[in-house]
């Protein structure tokens, strides 16, 4: 059982509990403009520039981003920072790209994992046919979901098609009682006024299960990635956030009942 | 707890201090040797007399304000001199007054000193003279190359602490166990019977020589006393002076007598001789607690007063510079710190959980006082709670690089390997930098550090060393002679066999020397058994003996033999040729080559097995070759992996590197990954790290660079305690982190004058940013920014 991936970062301490190993898997179905992982858009492979100094002279590179590895492989690979998630609570985070588009790969790793008695996590936008979604549940510990926008006509014009999916599947997997810590990526001018925010708390509140909200704000750190993948960066010259700026919104959420992380 | 008023003004008083060569020891003993009269003692009765006049006629120093009273020289950071050791001469005072770095000022009246009395005396009879006389060419050679370092040229071999025995007894009580030594001495027939009693006659000297210089104390204080004002501090003054008339003579019973029964102590090692790594109180809150408990219960002290009483302890270490250093010693060690290790937690001789109320007094104490010195650790065992550990990461995130952090169950195997009973195993720690050894009951004396790298360097040319033009090395083949990893690996495993060979030689000639020349009765006395052996420290005294060899750069030996392994042997993507070629031009013209080797190349601290199979196997051949020998003094040689500064010393001699590493530049330090070649964050260097046999060493040095962001919540926080545990769940000996970011550092670069202050960890120790040279400067910024993913 082979899958796409393009990284696998380890001693990833903002991925879920404790110390953990993030593994980022290939492709993914949307094209949000603020994504910091654009290399992982695409199901293949693709090259990125870089440059790196030695002795104070540049050296130009095109770096193939992503490969093939197998199950098997790859739950070795993770399995190495054991002690670290024993002795911190941690374990394995898959993310991307959107996991669940390689649903086949992805249960086969969380099954190893789980034989290993890792602790699992998917960081997953949901937007997926959702095949073998109820079997990796079972193996999942924690997911952390993301939501944009809850507006079916935002969500298409600047992320892309599949707006009911991710609704569905957020529900499913709440539904059958998995914890799910729903992250919000706070984007200027996108998603940061009044009225969204009231949109996506109106979205969760159909769903009660959902207890848990965590706010990220948003940075510039992957701009540079656009220019070295020869891509448009859209969100112009909008500065990162601070966590301050996020005091009004995480108000909101908790006034109406939500675990705020 | 804030600090007092007047801690803060002796803790101001001490930072200000500027670092001065005082002449006064060098003078004293001089007049003394001089005069002739212990010409005709033996040398254990002679030294121990020298001691003695040295203490009856040296400057009594109180500073106003302070609880613990004594210092080294007249004043803080007059730094005294050891001419028996090694005589400066007018230009070495000279380079010591006038170096930008760790540099020591000498008015007129000291150099007349020096010219007029001291250097006519003792020009051509100092150890160090000594030492070079009976040194062998090849010795001097390989010196000259920078293979290894001497320890003991310029200092005497000290590196050990105190047990805590000590602080339940008194120099009385040792007159006793002294006396009984001398009255089971069998003169008939032991053979060694006259040295004995020599020895414990010098013994015997130097407790009375120690109790009449706390007396000088206690007349001083009690003068001061009669004309002070203040009835507060006059009061003060007159308890302090009681103190001194009861300490060190008898066991201390209150934690202010026991830190001036320990300070006495420290002044006495110090000035008998100049030992590597001053010396150190050890397992200060084990020492302590009882002694605090007790006065506690009995409401006979608060905590306020013991705070104050620690602070002013604290206050002491920082106004004693390491004795001034020159020429390749001042290389490998450039630093003012005297590697004073304060060792909090860890167990009790019985094994259990050692933290206790002082355990935390004194991590607050570290965190108040920010000083230099002491440094400070914490033992990590299994059996502490992870809150001792939290409260240490508490100091550790404000980036001073204290307390480094140990692990004890690690610390107590590797002792029961080294055969020492379990008591005495759990009764000790670290000192110096990371080395492990037995507190009063061991003498583990480092002896120099080896430059694995520059071995490799020999290899590849036949044995020569371009820079100094010479054949040092055997001839075991030019680079392209060999034509599998397997015979160059063995080439360079003779390589370094013989120049082991050399080193162990060198050093049982300068062990002779101490042994026969510099007995050092005081240290003696406070280290068992050498009372009930009638045996010097220097002479095999102690109950354990260990020599060390110090491994410098395993780092970057193991990347060199990994670029030559993947690219030239298994890989073949580089001719032998054309590496050669490239290392000889150090990467002119062959720029693209160094760059796949430093970019494209598996490395070290990644957690990648084809780089660390290089790890192991150099670790496991340095460790056979060392192992098994032993010393004239009867010590067992041991390994252990840490550099001070001597990385950069080493580095200074080293043409290119197969890693890519330009000439001259700086090796890796300790365990840890060549500068920058970390890239998969600190589980894999702590991975790659544990590889090798931790258990089978006496210490090695792990640092890791982490930014403020990375403990800044909780959380993070947190998840470094984890990572501690995991490393030492591996056997890991010992990791430390400098807390800073690299905006921080280049910017106090170029205004050194903002950052007075920033202290930074280099390497077993922390020292101040702007006392480091250029270059290790530069090192410290580039070693891997840890940062969030």
């Amino acid at each position: 059982m082979c899958g796409n991936i393009f990284d696998i970062k380890r001693y990833a301490i903002h991925d879920g509990p404790g110390i953990r190993t993030t593994v980022f898997l290939k492709g993914c179905g949307l094209h949000c403009w603020w994504c910091h992982n654009p290399e992982s858009q695409s199901m293949g492979m693709v090259s990125m520039k870089q440059v790196r100094k030695l002795n104070g002279r540049e050296f130009d590179e095109l770096r193939p981003v992503g490969y093939e590895i197998t199950a098997a492989d790859l739950v070795e690979e993770i399995a190495k920072d054991y002690v670290f998630f024993e002795e911190s609570g941690g374990g394995v985070t898959f993310s991307g790209g959107e996991p669940l588009l390689q649903p086949t790969f992805l249960l086969a790793c969380l099954k190893g994992c789980k034989a290993r008695k890792i602790h699992t996590c998917i960081d997953t936008a949901g937007v997926a046919s959702g095949e073998y979604l109820e079997e990796i549940c079972r193996y999942t510990d924690l997911f952390l979901y993301d939501v944009k926008t809850a507006n079916p006509e935002k969500f298409r014009q600047c992320i892309g098609e599949g707006f009911e999916k991710a609704c569905d599947h957020l529900k499913t997997i709440a539904e059958r009682g998995n914890r799910v810590i729903v992250r919000i990526p706070v984007i200027p001018g996108f998603n940061d006024d009044s009225k969204s925010v009231e949109e996506i708390l109106a979205l969760l509140q159909t769903m009660p299960a959902l207890r848990e909200v965590s706010l990220l704000p948003f940075h510039r750190t992957g701009s540079d990635k656009y220019k070295r993948l020869d891509m448009e960066w859209k969100m112009g010259d909008v500065a990162s956030l601070k966590e301050d700026d996020l005091q009004g919104m995480r108000a909101t959420f908790r006034e109406a009942g939500y675990q705020v992380l | 707890m804030k600090m007092t008023e007047r801690i803060r003004k002796l803790r101001e008083q001490s930072l200000n201090a500027e670092n001065r060569i005082s002449a006064e020891r060098a003078l004293l003993i001089t007049e003394f040797y001089k005069s002739g009269v212990a010409d005709a003692e033996p040398v254990p009765v002679q030294r121990a007399l020298s001691f003695k006049y040295i203490l009856e006629h040296k400057y009594i120093c109180i500073n106003e304000g302070e609880l613990i009273v004594g210092e080294r020289g007249p004043a803080p950071k007059a730094t005294p001199t050891y001419p028996e050791i090694c005589i400066h001469s007018l230009q070495d005072l000279q380079i010591l007054n006038d170096r930008p770095k760790v540099s020591f000022k000498s008015d007129e009246a000291t150099r007349a000193a020096y010219r007029d009395i001291i250097i006519p005396y003792w020009k051509g009879k100092s150890n160090r003279d000594r030492i070079f006389q009976n040194l062998p060419q090849e010795w001097k050679d390989a010196y000259d190359a920078g293979i290894f370092t001497e320890f003991q040229e310029q200092r005497a071999p000290g590196h050990t602490a105190l047990g805590i025995k000590m602080f339940r007894t008194g120099l009385l009580d040792l007159k006793k166990e002294i006396a009984e030594s001398l009255a089971k001495l069998d003169m008939l027939n032991d053979p060694e019977g006259v040295d004995k009693r020599d020895e414990l006659r010098a013994m015997d000297i130097v407790c009375d020589a120690m109790i009449r210089y706390a007396e000088r104390h206690a007349e001083k204080l009690e003068e001061l006393a009669a004309v002070e004002k203040d009835p507060v501090r006059k009061k003060e003054l007159e308890q302090m002076a009681a103190i001194c008339r009861k300490v060190p003579a008898h066991a201390p019973e209150t934690v202010h007598e026991a830190l001036q029964h320990y300070w006495f102590i420290h002044l006495g090692v110090v000035t008998e001789l100049n030992p590597w790594d001053s010396f150190n109180p050890g397992r200060l809150d084990q020492s302590l607690y009882p002694l605090y408990k007790k006065q506690m219960e009995e409401g006979t002290t608060t905590r306020e007063e013991v705070y104050e009483v620690l602070q002013s302890f604290w206050v002491k270490f920082n106004n004693h510079p390491s004795p001034p250093k020159v020429g390749v010693t001042a290389e490998e060690s450039n630093t003012y710190t005297d590697f004073c290790l304060i060792n909090v937690g860890g167990v009790k001789e019985d094994g259990s959980d050692g933290v206790n109320e002082m355990s935390y007094i004194l991590l607050d104490v570290i965190k108040e006082m920010r000083l230099l010195q002491p440094s400070s650790m914490i033992q990590v065992s299994k059996k502490n709670p992870d809150r001792f550990i939290r409260a240490a990461v508490e100091i550790i995130k404000t980036g001073f690089g204290q307390p480094s952090v140990f692990n004890t169950d690690a610390l107590v195997q590797e002792m029961l390997r080294a055969g020492k009973d379990v008591r005495d195993a759990r009764n000790g720690g670290c000192s110096g930098c990371v080395e492990t050894g037995a507190f009063g009951t061991e003498a583990y004396i480092l002896t120099g550090y080896f430059n694995l790298p520059k071995i490799l360097e020999l290899t590849l040319n036949d044995g020569f060393d371009k820079r100094t033009g010479k054949q040092i090395g055997l001839k075991t083949g030019k680079a392209t002679d060999y034509h599998t990893y397997e015979e160059l690996f063995a080439a360079y495993r003779a390589q370094v066999q013989h120049f082991m060979g050399i080193k162990l030689t060198g050093n049982n000639i300068i062990e002779r020397i101490f042994m026969k020349h510099m007995p050092v009765p005081f240290l003696s006395i406070l280290i068992d058994d050498c009372i009930v052996k009638g045996k010097d420290y220097m002479c095999g005294g102690a109950r354990y003996n260990s020599s060390y060899v110090q491994g410098v750069g395993l780092g970057s030996i193991t990347d060199m033999l990994t670029a030559l392994r993947y690219h030239v042997y298994d890989h073949k993507t580089v001719s032998m040729e054309t590496m050669e070629k490239a290392l000889e031009n150090d990467f002119k013209g062959y720029e693209d080559l160094q760059y796949q080797l430093v970019y494209h190349t598996p490395k070290y601290g990644n957690d990648d097995d084809y780089a660390d199979e290089q790890e192991v196997q150099v670790f496991d051949m340095y460790y056979d070759v060392l192992s098994g020998h032993k010393s004239p003094r009867g010590a067992d040689y041991r390994v252990n992996m840490l550099p001070t500064t001597c990385h950069v010393y080493f580095g200074k001699v080293t043409g290119a590197t197969p890693d890519g590493r330009n000439a001259w530049k700086v090796l890796s330090e300790g365990i840890s990954p060549v500068q920058g070649a970390d890239t998969n964050g600190p589980t894999a260097v702590i991975r790659s790290a544990a590889k090798i046999d931790h258990i089978k060493t006496g210490g090695t040095l792990l640092n890791q660079k982490f930014t403020p962001s990375l403990l800044s919540t909780e959380e993070g926080c947190n998840n470094l305690v984890h990572l501690i545990r995991a490393y030492f769940r591996m056997d890991g000996h010992h990791i430390q982190f400098n807390v800073v970011n690299a905006e921080t550092l280049r910017d106090a670069q170029k205004h050194p004058e903002n950052y007075r202050d920033l202290i930074v960890r280099v390497a077993g120790y922390s020292d101040y940013f702007n006392d480091l040279g250029e270059d290790l400067q530069n090192e410290i910024i580039c070693r891997t920014e840890q940062t969030t993913f």
